[in-house]
């Protein structure tokens, strides 16, 4: 019993360790990989949002949302 | 999914990450907080925020004003006079534009009809109580534009009407009025926040203390 207690303890913590060393970059990736990105035609790039803007007319529906922090 | 349709939509991610282009997008937005949701024009300007409920409903009727705004932009631009005017007001509405500059630019514009200067002199104190505001950054600042709230309403001034300015304006108009042991003023900024947002189940704990403060206010 003792042995699991321990075991699970060492895997928690290396799990926190893991998610603690998540650099930025792979923590946007994960982010930008979210489905709600794929359910519709969403850009993530600003520039590209104005020039379309700027083509079709239509405003832009802008929701900012951050990948740092959950 | 027709939203997705009338709209280029565009999704930003604050990263952190050093030198990641327009990381500060979200600041130069007017963003305090996540998510923060704004509509846009084709060159960015921000044209209406989102403050209501996160469906596709909510969503569409703030997008509507966002959709009267371009509208309203394009007739003023081919030349057409009333736009212009109305175009200014929008502008000065949301900001894009300080009073002053507002000023400005209906003398160049012409005339407003009755309805247009009384639409401009209500959106010019919104916006002169949003700069006021704009300035507080501790109680002591709260407390003096407070003060300043509770002058405007006493020289008989016209108040706020814009969502964004109503509750401040008054409830700083409050605080004044009780430390000059004002209750007719209290009672007055009291019952206009009530006709706004007494109906507001989250709002009732501050409507029964202060309709406790007022009766308090009244005995003295």
């Amino acid at each position: 019993m003792k042995k699991q207690m321990v075991l699970a303890a060492a895997l928690a913590v290396a799990m926190g360790s893991a998610a603690f060393g998540q650099s930025l970059e792979e923590k946007r990736d994960k982010k930008l990989a979210s489905p709600f990105l794929k359910k519709a035609a969403w850009t993530t790039d600003y520039d590209k949002a104005l020039e379309e803007s700027k083509k079709t007319g239509q405003p832009i529906f802008g929701y900012f949302s951050r990948s740092y922090a959950p | 999914m027709k939203f997705s349709k009338d709209y280029v939509l565009f999704c930003h991610i604050t990263t952190q990450i050093e030198g990641e282009k327009h990381g500060d997008l979200l600041e130069k937005k007017g963003g305090q907080g996540f998510p923060h949701i704004v509509f846009m024009d084709a060159d960015g300007n921000v044209l209406a925020e989102h403050q209501g409920e996160r469906t596709a409903d909510g969503f569409s009727k703030t997008g509507q004003k966002a959709k009267e705004f371009v509208t309203l932009k394009a007739k003023a631009e081919k030349g057409d006079k009333a736009a212009k005017i109305d175009f200014i007001i929008a502008q000065l509405s949301m900001g894009q534009l300080k009073p002053s500059e507002a000023e400005a630019k209906i003398k160049e514009a012409g005339t407003p009809t009755k309805e247009q200067q009384e639409k401009l002199d209500g959106e010019l104190v919104n916006a002169s109580v949003i700069d006021a505001l704009k300035g507080v950054e501790d109680d002591e600042g709260a407390k003096a534009v407070g003060k300043k709230f509770y002058d405007m309403e006493k020289a008989g001034k016209k108040g706020p009407t814009g969502d964004q300015a109503i509750q401040p304006y008054y409830i700083l108009m409050m605080r004044a009025a009780e430390e000059a042991k004002d209750a007719a003023v209290f009672e007055k900024a009291l019952n206009t926040l009530k006709k706004k947002f007494g109906d507001n189940p989250n709002a009732k704990r501050f409507f029964d203390a202060n309709e406790k403060k007022l009766v308090e206010m009244k005995k003295k």
